[in-house]
């Protein structure tokens, strides 16, 4: 009995001692926040969502102070989505069914919305170290994001245990399945990145859509003047940004609404109802949940609400039913 | 036209038609002026014309033909998947629900017919499309809340949802993992 708790001790006293080698779990991933952006990276990552595997191609550099990136789908249709600072550009080949997709829909820069802030996820997920692997011939930590409720979902993170970098994470349901793998299989990282790298691939017959992405210079809509609100939300999730705009038609608004609890994201987009009906519908695909009703806006008319988030689909249903126009906003 | 076509017809407007219903209408719909005029009086009924052009008739149907073939295909009702669906259960299988079920898969097969399929965000009241806003039957709530069949525009919509989520979600997050959404896009 002795011995058991002698055990139990000691086995206290390796794992406490591990956590303090590793230190904070929140620095980690504020680390790893910064390693995104800070370092320079060229690597090959494969990425399951749903029923479909890809690999892509990263390339990360700070030039003269501006963040640069370039990612490239590696099978399937030619894609390569460029960043300049904050600016976005997609080269895609005519015909790809993205671009249509991005012609129906109204972007057009948004405001920065928010920062994640993982020192103050702790209330709503634990965060605990669980040991090392080895990823991409790289020695990572294992850090384990779980919900307290069943209204987000968890991550296992491997981060490289030299620079921080994310080289692998799942994103786990309220089950335990994996509903998106990401993973490095090869990764350059410092010096050995080459700046050409960024150049992207030069085809015949590509076309640029330029997507003007969130800018520093448009200021998001206060909350207090959305003419919407939700009647519920899960507890930890704060409107992150909100905004208003006409559609080219000008007949349509589209109102977006984006919540984060620090981790998972989610947006409320609300447009007029479109002349043809809609289906009420939810959809999945890999971690990601649409669902579209109806609500009742100004003078009764109806309008058309889908949420889009990584959320579990019991929650994102409850979220999109409490959607309510204000009256006086 | 045959009282048999006439009776289909109404089946469809009152959203009763099954499948098969809504096919023969459609077979028959290039072929027969007499049908497709009824077919568009009973949809014009109380609505408004703006703008007064209508594309041809063998052009319409033909979109039609193509939201139906589409709409018929297995994967495209996989999104609407059911609702008591478990987390984590990533069946293929997926339940499908019965087609052609409400009067609002009728009324968007209608409202083709005369508008043709634009994605949902083109120009209401812009050149070229007339505009036919069947209030009564599109817009009544319960009619089109209770459809649980996506059409092909519907997929669309939530697709480009999914796909502006990732756009703001990628400007608003260190790192470039967003964006591995819109790389890898593929329509569902």
């Amino acid at each position: 009995m002795k011995l058991v708790g002698l055990a139990l001790a000691l086995l206290f006293a390796a794992s406490s001692t591990s956590a303090a080698d590793n230190g904070d779990p929140r620095i980690w991933l504020s680390d790893m926040n910064r390693a995104f952006t800070d370092l320079s990276y060229d690597g090959i990552f494969s990425y399951f969502s749903g029923e479909d595997l890809a690999s892509l191609r990263i390339v990360h550099m700070v030039v003269d102070g501006e963040q640069r990136e370039r990612l490239v789908h590696l099978n399937g249709a030619p894609r390569e989505i460029i960043r300049t600072g904050e600016t976005v550009a997609c080269i895609l080949l005519p015909g790809d069914e993205l671009l249509d997709l991005a012609q129906s829909i109204p972007s057009g820069p948004f405001a920065r919305a928010f920062v994640r802030r993982y020192d103050q996820i702790s209330q709503y997920y634990g965060l605990a170290f669980y040991g090392e692997d080895r990823v991409a011939d790289r020695q990572a930590v294992r850090l384990a994001v779980s919900p307290r409720d069943d209204h987000r979902y968890g991550y296992r993170l491997w981060l490289d245990k030299r620079t921080r970098l994310l080289l692998r994470s799942e994103l786990i349901d309220l089950q335990g399945g994996r509903l998106e793998i990401f993973q490095f299989a090869q990764i350059l990282v410092g010096d050995q990145v080459d700046m050409r790298a960024l150049e992207p691939t030069s085809r015949v017959g590509t076309v640029q859509d330029h997507l003007e992405l969130a800018s520093k210079r448009s200021q998001p809509v206060p909350a207090s003047d959305m003419p919407w609100s939700l009647d519920w939300l899960p507890e930890g999730f704060t409107m992150a940004a909100s905004d208003i705009r006409r559609t080219q038609s000008a007949l349509k608004s589209i109102h977006t609404l984006m919540y984060s609890d620090g981790l998972a994201t989610f947006s409320v987009f609300i447009e007029d109802m479109p002349a043809v009906g809609a289906a009420s519908m939810v959809s999945r695909n890999g971690a990601t949940v649409a669902v579209t009703h109806l609500v009742a806006g100004p003078n009764q008319a109806h309008h058309l609400v889908t949420l889009v988030g990584e959320l579990p689909t019991a929650t994102a249903q409850k979220i999109a039913k409490s959607i309510r126009y204000r009256r006086n906003p | 036209m045959s009282e048999k076509l006439k009776g289909s017809l109404s089946a469809i407007i009152d959203g009763e038609a099954d499948e098969f219903e809504l096919r023969r209408v459609l077979d028959e719909i290039d072929k027969n002026e007499e049908l497709r005029r009824t077919w568009e009086r009973y949809h014009l009924i109380g609505s408004r014309l703006r703008g007064e052009r209508i594309d041809s008739p063998a052009k319409l149907s033909q979109r039609v033909w193509d939201a139906l073939d589409f709409a018929a295909e297995d994967d495209v009702s996989l999104p609407s998947r059911d609702v008591a669906m478990r987390e984590g259960q990533r069946n293929r299988a997926t339940p499908r629900f019965g087609r052609w079920t409400g009067i609002a898969v009728a009324a968007t097969v209608a409202v083709a017919v005369v508008l043709g399929f634009n994605t949902f965000d083109a120009p209401v009241g812009g050149t070229g499309a007339v505009v036919v806003v069947d209030e009564g039957l599109v817009v009544e709530a319960p009619v089109v809340e209770l459809t649980p069949v996506g059409t092909a525009l519907d997929i669309q919509r939530q697709n480009a949802w999914m796909m502006r989520h990732a756009q703001l979600m990628g400007m608003n997050q260190q790192g470039f993992t967003s964006f591995i959404k819109m790389a890898t896009y593929e329509r569902q």
